[in-house]
């Protein structure tokens, strides 16, 4: 049985920890319209659920028929603008509980939630070329995270892994200093990447485009010669920075 | 528009339970930003619910959509990794003996599994009955009082604890 005193003392000590957060606002506006975005999909995905019910009598008459129709191809689509400005210490969600962001002074910063202290990487002042920072994962999905060093006005990025190529976000400073930070979400390889071994080995090629399309830098990461392990040309400076584990 | 007085009712109670809920969830994640991320993600789904919701079941309703959250979240969840060395710069922490004694307790209360956690916080911090943690854990009263007795005896015995005598000791028993 717990006493009276030692209840007073447990709540005292959760209320001391409870009271150690920082304030913070509520972001109502945010709440509000996801919440508006949850029921408009819903309504989509109803609408369209209901139109597929109603159209797929009629396909298989005009199949059964022998009409013929022209199969549109979509058009090809350009690559969408991923980048975005973000201010100094805006917080980025890059995997579920881990927060991303950059500083002034060059850094790129990844926290993970089970850690108070984040972990950073200087990026401004390298030399040119991407590296991949964090990676996360579970049966179905990888988030991947890494930071860039390129000049030019970036517009997107593209990464290639072992499961494919898939588009991903640029975020750097206003005022385009020239090294910024990626991140994206694709599908995993079995078994995950992070049950691999060699994690690194995932990420194939980062390509990071400027508004022309043009290459602002691209990375590969080629099999290491005994076959174990991908590399990626360093970015960083100073110690934080290797790719060494 | 029968949406917006629903927004405007839910506006005003995820403003009043905005800091009671976020302090919950920190003490589950043990993060800041983690807590407010699953507390901005549990009130999205309550708002979306929000009319189906029994007016006197709010409070239960929106606990046991954070737990569920929070629990969801783990299951989900598999190792990050942060594939540079790590060499973290550590801020200058001032009230060293507090902040210790926070960082204490919130390593012990880590090392507790997900619903014994759960269930301290809303016993012994949040006030709620066992009859309250049950229906917000979705188990029998009985459970909760097995949940709360071994993560107490865990929290007794955590080493991180230990210096921190009398609390959860035994001493004041």
């Amino acid at each position: 049985m717990t006493s009276r005193n030692e209840a007073e003392e447990l709540y005292r000590a959760l209320d001391d920890l409870a009271d150690s957060i920082p304030a913070a606002p509520i972001r109502m506006d945010d709440i509000l319209h996801a919440t508006r975005k949850r029921r408009a999909r819903r309504r989509i995905a109803g609408i369209t659920a209901g139109c597929a019910l109603l159209l797929a009598p009629l396909s298989y008459l005009a199949t059964v028929g022998g009409s013929t129709s022209s199969v549109v191809s979509p058009a090809a689509s350009a690559p969408p603008n991923t980048a975005r400005v973000v201010a100094p210490g805006e917080k980025i969600t890059v995997a579920p509980g881990v927060k991303m962001w950059l500083t002034q002074n060059g850094k790129q910063y990844l926290q993970r939630s089970s850690e108070t202290t984040p972990w950073c990487q200087t990026l401004a002042g390298a030399k040119p070329g991407a590296n991949l920072a964090g990676l996360d994962s579970n049966d179905h999905r990888a988030w991947l995270s890494g930071g860039y060093i390129g000049n030019g006005v970036p517009d997107h990025a593209q990464i290639r892994t072992l499961s494919g190529t898939t588009h991903a976000t640029v975020i750097t400073l206003a005022g385009n200093p020239g090294w910024g930070a990626w991140y994206a979400q694709t599908r995993t390889t079995n078994p995950t990447p992070t049950d691999d071994k060699h994690p690194k080995a995932f990420l194939r090629n980062v390509t990071v485009y400027d508004t022309a399309g043009k290459t602002i830098v691209t990375t590969n990461t080629p099999p290491a010669a005994d076959g174990t392990q991908g590399r990626i040309s360093p970015v960083g400076t100073g110690e934080s920075a290797s790719l060494n584990p | 528009m029968k949406h917006e007085s629903d927004d405007a009712d839910f506006a005003d109670f995820a403003g009043a339970r905005w800091g009671r809920l976020l302090r919950i969830a920190f003490m589950l994640t043990g993060d800041f930003h983690e807590a407010e991320d699953l507390v901005q993600v549990t009130l999205i789904k309550v708002c979306d619910h929000w009319r189906r919701i029994p007016d006197g079941e709010v409070d239960l309703y929106v606990r046991r959509a954070l737990i569920n959250n929070y629990r969801s979240r783990l299951r989900k969840r598999r190792v990050v990794q942060f594939l540079t060395s790590l060499v973290p710069e550590r801020p200058d922490s001032g009230h060293a003996e507090t902040v210790e004694h926070r960082i204490a307790l919130a390593q012990a209360l880590n090392s507790l599994s997900s619903r014994q956690r759960a269930a301290v916080i809303l016993r012994y911090w949040d006030d709620m009955s066992e009859q309250q943690t049950a229906e917000i854990l979705g188990c029998s009263p009985n459970t909760v009082k097995v949940h709360t007795r071994r993560a107490l005896a865990a929290l007794r015995t955590h080493p991180a604890l230990a210096t921190y005598a009398p609390i959860l000791t035994g001493e004041t028993r």
